[in-house]
């Protein structure tokens, strides 16, 4: 496990000097992070306007967990996700106009406008969608991680969950699963403390979360979610251990959820001090101050990045704006079915 | 000048309540910053700007409301984002207002006769028989609780010799013939030529075809043609209103006599030989002075009735029936007991060609206590009448026949000159032998018509 | 042509499909233990371990896995030893399987099969159930239930080969069932009712092993010249009401019979249907032959009296003739 000083942190410079990267690959962590960031704003506010319909949760705060863990991946790996899949989608690469036109319901979007926030997918990305009951996505990722194994390809799964997702049923079988088959998925717990608006220490019996791992004799690490590259660090270690065939790995990567569970969410749970304390750890502060002091980029550079992204998520209403809905056929046997089957009578009414 | 509208703030959200204003008119707003706080069926959350500049207007003062989206204050000089145009009203309004609107006319529901639909019968048995022309109060059922099912409708049809009894003028083609079900045409083998399948049927039928009444097509079974709906002008609303009011509120007796109008028929001709056109008598105006003299004998019956008690009205207005084309109308002559037969013939005259030139004014329609109908212009021997709310009765009179009968005691038969009259009167307020005896003095008023004179 | 029972149909069209090299097999004790009904025995053996997979008891988990790896080009073929544990994956099934396909927007397509057994032999309550019904009111899902061997092998094909997740249930007291079937592979096309018996009395709407009661009731009724047609429905979803309609439009009299129970469940569907499509051919009120509603009960007496039998059918179809 990454060693986190007493404020939560690691020796970040450390790290860049090690990862070996170049300064644009660097320099575009920041911009995915930003991307994420400037797009939910942009989904809050557009919810506001009800151009957003249903519930809207926000990753707001966490972004360094997606972008650091997904940048640890290969095109040719997949990704499972859970509801809040904003960040996910963005950090592997979905087009953000395609993801606007879901919010808005329109057939542009990733999932036709039949998914809506909580389920973006992008097959061709591998990015095999956000699901909504917790923890019920673990055993699919499970499933894929199998069929990567049964196809002898050497692709591993990435899938992210909660720390609620853990307690459930799911979380266990599929945990036993993977282990006990030794199949690539590196699981990704995303701990932001809190179980929608329950606490930690009062959802779970075990609130180290990766000692849940113990279990099955399965390897886990905790990490600085809130460290771009730290998680990038320990996810090439997970991913790596997947896809060289000696089994699945739980990561538990500790971040903070700047935002309510969804919008209406009034968070009496917490105080806005905790909120205010967890900002000062903002994970993208804290890259934005690494890379300007280690001479990776400079202010104009951070500000160019940060006008093209406001520019291309206002693209993105625009284009979601204009585009046009699905069609009737979708609510017809054919948007159910890849194969429907005809029968005559139909059913009532269709 | 941007905006700031009532965020949804739950995908359920409609409206929103103002609790607090966090910064006032005159104050920075920054992005990001908490504005106000907001209160919803569900929560009290507050809610921040999306834009920065200053504060220049409150339009929702605190514990006011706004739907989603409406404008609740206004921002100055914003950092010139181009934020797309808030939604012009509330969502959840204009998508149900969007479901697909309703055809401006629907076929009416087709209705199954009265009497028929109480008798025990499968839905199979009842389509047979309409395609056959079956009265169902004909056919024996033999199904449990005696429900007529598909046997008895074909043994009913063999008994009968197969074909349809009357020619179902309006009954649907027999579409999807069931399987087993006789085929119509080998029914139609059997019986005189020319084949009468329904298909083929001639129409129009001169006279009420007796069983089965026409009933429109079921749903989903061809039709010779679509059947049109007529919207219903505002008289036809009014006679409905008030027909449905009578008839479902009202205990309607019907009592008749039968008069002899010789002597009224020779009394008229002298009275209006020589007179203008305009001042001629007619039968009918004769038979309102008849009734008009009798009521006052007869109060009960220029009366009305409600739970407090029986109105006996003071004067005796009576309302002539007269059909338009466009329906029926009822002008009121009033205080017939004052005038005299010449009076009432004028002025029937004059209400009824305002009527039928549309002239007429409502108040001219209205205080009538008792109605006289008259169809013996067609021909109609005798009918009935519905009662006009709140009158007490009201009078059919059918046609003058010209008829053999005995004269007086004798059996000598001559021609005799007789008339049907039948009251309708509202059994609440009257009864049945008060109804015959003020039917007894119409009738002796008209038989000894003198009386009108002097009355 | 060979007449074999309807366990070794199911090897059949499973051997049949283990010829594709995506097709594997998941479920608990069908390898080491040999296969609670004989279906998948020595299918370990032939195969190995990498496609004939026991499982930890964890029937989330079997569905879970069966429709991850089918997203990502496996045909899987998950087996829920009786369809009483099936519960514990009914959130696989209803909130995964039968919604991936729409709610991504056609991107992505589950084609695995859950092969699952209803039955009951003094089992008691949490073993003698059926949720046939719950099952075929899921839009997303296919659901067959054949009766025949010959629709066995042929169904259980066309379910494998077949793009969306299909619900493939079977019944333990049918495995025993003989009937003619083709050596050589074919499929029998889901969604297609078949009339499994011509009368021109009544019509009998059933389907699984409620078919052969049927045809039973229908034997005996026969010795008093009451012809019986029996339509075989084969596939819940979705529905095939054709065959069923026809037949009913020629007797005008219908009984339908499912081995569930009757308030909300397959027959009040199967029913209803025959209302909406032959209302003008009706000529006695539809009558339905069902478990009595209660779970079922241990006593040998009482759950005879609990289950359909052919007595009750035969009982159903005099007092609808009536």
């Amino acid at each position: 496990m990454t060693q986190i000083d007493e404020h939560g942190r690691n020796s970040t410079s450390t790290l860049l000097n090690d990862s070996g990267l170049d300064a644009a690959t660097l320099i575009d962590y920041y911009r995915q992070m930003v991307l994420i960031r400037r797009f939910e704003e942009k989904c809050q506010e557009m919810y506001t306007r009800a151009k957003i319909g249903g519930f809207l949760h926000l990753y707001i705060g966490e972004e360094a967990t997606a972008v650091g863990a997904i940048a640890a991946l290969r095109p040719d790996d997949h990704i499972f996700t859970h509801y809040r899949d904003h960040g996910h989608a963005i950090a592997r690469g979905l087009d953000i106009n395609a993801l606007m036109a879901e919010l808005f319901g329109k057939v542009t979007g990733c999932s036709k406008g039949l998914g809506g926030s909580m389920h973006f997918a992008d097959a061709s990305k591998n990015f095999w969608g956000g699901y909504a009951i917790v923890g019920s996505h673990l055993p699919l990722a499970t499933g894929a991680a199998l069929g990567m194994k049964m196809q002898r390809k050497d692709s591993v799964v990435m899938v992210f969950f909660g720390d609620g997702a853990t307690n459930s049923g799911e979380f266990y079988e599929s945990l036993n699963f993977a282990q006990l088959w030794k199949l690539p998925v590196v699981f990704v717990c995303e701990n932001n403390l809190y179980a929608m608006g329950t606490p930690l220490e009062v959802h779970s019996s075990v609130t180290e979360i990766y000692r849940k791992a113990c279990a099955f004799d399965m390897k886990s690490e905790r990490v600085d979610g809130n460290d771009v590259l730290a998680m990038r660090e320990a996810s090439l270690r997970a991913v790596e251990h997947a896809r060289s065939g000696k089994g699945p790995v739980l990561l538990e990567a500790m971040t903070y959820r700047f935002r309510g569970h969804s919008a209406q969410d009034t968070q009496k749970y917490r105080t806005k001090e905790d909120v205010e304390r967890h900002r000062r750890n903002d994970p993208i502060t804290r890259y934005r101050t690494l890379l300007l002091n280690e001479g990776i980029a400079t202010e104009q550079q951070i500000r160019d990045i940060d006008r093209m992204v406001d520019d291309q998520v206002e693209a993105a209403v625009r284009f979601a704006d204009e585009s046009p809905e699905p069609g009737h056929e979708w609510i017809t046997q054919a948007g159910v079915y890849a194969a429907p089957i005809a029968v005559d009578p139909p059913i009532h009414g269709e | 000048m941007p905006d700031i509208t009532m965020p949804k703030m739950g995908f359920d959200m409609q409206e929103g309540t103002i609790v607090r204003w966090l910064k006032k008119p005159g104050d920075i707003v920054r992005r990001g910053e908490p504005i106000a706080e907001i209160e919803t069926d569900k929560v009290t959350i507050e809610i921040e700007a999306f834009e920065s500049g200053v504060l220049t207007e409150i339009v929702v003062q605190e514990g006011q409301s706004a739907p989603v989206n409406a404008v609740i204050a206004r921002l100055n000089g914003g950092n010139g984002s181009q934020a797309p145009a808030p939604v012009a009203a509330a969502p959840t309004v204009s998508t149900s207002a969007e479901a697909s609107p309703l055809p401006a006319s629907l076929p009416e529901t087709p209705a199954p006769p009265a009497d028929v639909g109480d008798i025990r019968a499968s839905p199979l048995a009842r389509r047979l028989a309409r395609e056959y022309g079956i009265d169902l109060r004909q056919v024996r059922g033999s199904g449990p609780a005696g429900r007529i099912v598909k046997e008895d409708i074909e043994a009913y049809l063999s008994a009968r010799g197969g074909a349809p009894a009357s020619t179902p003028v309006s009954a649907p083609p027999p579409a999807p013939t069931p399987v087993s079900a006789p085929p119509p045409t080998s029914a139609a083998v059997s019986a005189p030529s020319p084949a009468p399948t329904p298909v083929s049927a001639p129409s129009p039928a001169p006279v009420a075809v007796s069983v089965p009444p026409p009933v429109p097509a079921p749903v989903g079974v061809a039709q010779p043609a679509a059947s049109t709906v007529v919207p219903l002008s505002n008289m036809r609303k009014t006679i409905s209103r008030r027909m449905i009011q009578s008839w479902q509120q009202f205990p309607h007796i019907f009592v008749s006599i039968e008069v002899d109008m010789g002597a009224a028929l020779t009394l008229r001709a002298q009275a209006n030989a020589g007179r203008p056109r305009e001042d001629q008598i007619s039968v009918n105006d004769m038979v309102v002075k008849a009734c008009a003299i009798a009521l006052l004998a007869f109060p009960n019956l220029n009366a009305s009735y409600s739970d407090e008690g029986i109105t006996l009205h003071p004067t005796v207005n009576i309302a002539i029936a007269v059909a338009l084309e466009s329906g029926l109308m009822a002008p009121v002559v009033v205080n017939c007991q004052d005038r005299s037969l010449g009076s009432i013939a004028r002025e029937t005259k004059r209400l009824v060609a305002l009527a039928r030139e549309g002239k007429i004014t409502p108040d001219l329609l209205q205080g009538g206590t008792f109605t006289v109908s008259n169809l013996g212009m067609y021909g109609i021997p005798e009918f009935t009448s519905i009662i006009t709310p709140p009158q007490a009765a009201s009078l059919a009179v059918g046609a003058i026949r010209r008829t053999p009968a005995f004269k007086d005691d004798s059996d000598e038969v001559v021609a005799k000159h007789l008339m049907i009259l039948t009251l309708s009167a509202d059994h609440r307020v009257t009864d049945g032998a008060e109804v015959a005896r003020f039917l007894n003095e119409v009738k002796r008023l008209l038989e000894q018509p003198l009386a009108l004179l002097v009355g | 042509m060979p007449v074999i029972t309807v366990r070794e149909a199911l090897r059949q069209a499973l051997h049949d499909a283990m010829q594709d090299e995506r097709v594997f097999i998941i479920g608990e004790d069908i390898g080491h233990y040999g296969s609670t009904y004989g279906v998948t025995a020595g299918f370990l053996e032939q195969y190995g371990p990498e496609r004939v997979r026991d499982t930890p008891i964890a029937e989330s988990g079997i569905v879970g896995i069966a429709i991850g790896a089918a997203m990502v080009g496996m045909r899987p073929i998950a087996e829920i030893m009786s369809v009483n544990f099936s519960l514990l994956a009914f959130d696989m099934l209803f909130n995964h399987a039968a919604k991936i396909y729409s709610m991504f927007g056609g991107q992505i397509t589950v084609p695995m099969v859950l092969r699952t057994t209803n039955g009951w032999t003094q089992l008691s309550a949490t073993h003698s159930q059926s949720f046939d019904v719950y099952f075929a009111h899921m839009p997303g899902l296919k659901v067959v239930a054949p009766a025949t061997p010959y629709d066995m092998k042929g169904m259980l094909k066309a379910a494998i080969e077949d793009p969306d997740p299909v619900v493939f249930i079977e019944h333990t007291l049918m495995y025993t069932v003989k009937g003619e079937v083709p050596e050589e592979s074919y499929t029998v096309p889901l969604g297609k009712a078949r009339l499994a018996r011509e009368g021109r009395d009544i019509t009998v709407v059933t389907y699984s092993r409620m078919v052969h009661l049927s045809q039973q009731a229908a034997d005996i009724l026969a010795r008093d010249g009451i012809e019986v047609e029996i339509v075989d429905l084969r596939t819940l979803r979705p529905l095939d009401m054709s065959v069923a309609i026809e037949s009913f439009k020629k007797t005008n009299r219908a009984v339908v019979v499912t081995e569930d129970w009757q308030s909300f469940g397959t027959s009040a569907e199967i029913a209803a249907r025959l209302y909406e499509y032959g209302f003008d051919y009706l000529d006695a009120p539809i009558a339905r032959v069902n478990f009595r509603e209660v779970p079922m009960p241990y006593s040998k007496n009482l759950e005879l009296q609990t289950v359909v039998t052919v007595d009750r059918i035969v009982h159903a179809i005099r007092k609808t003739l009536s």
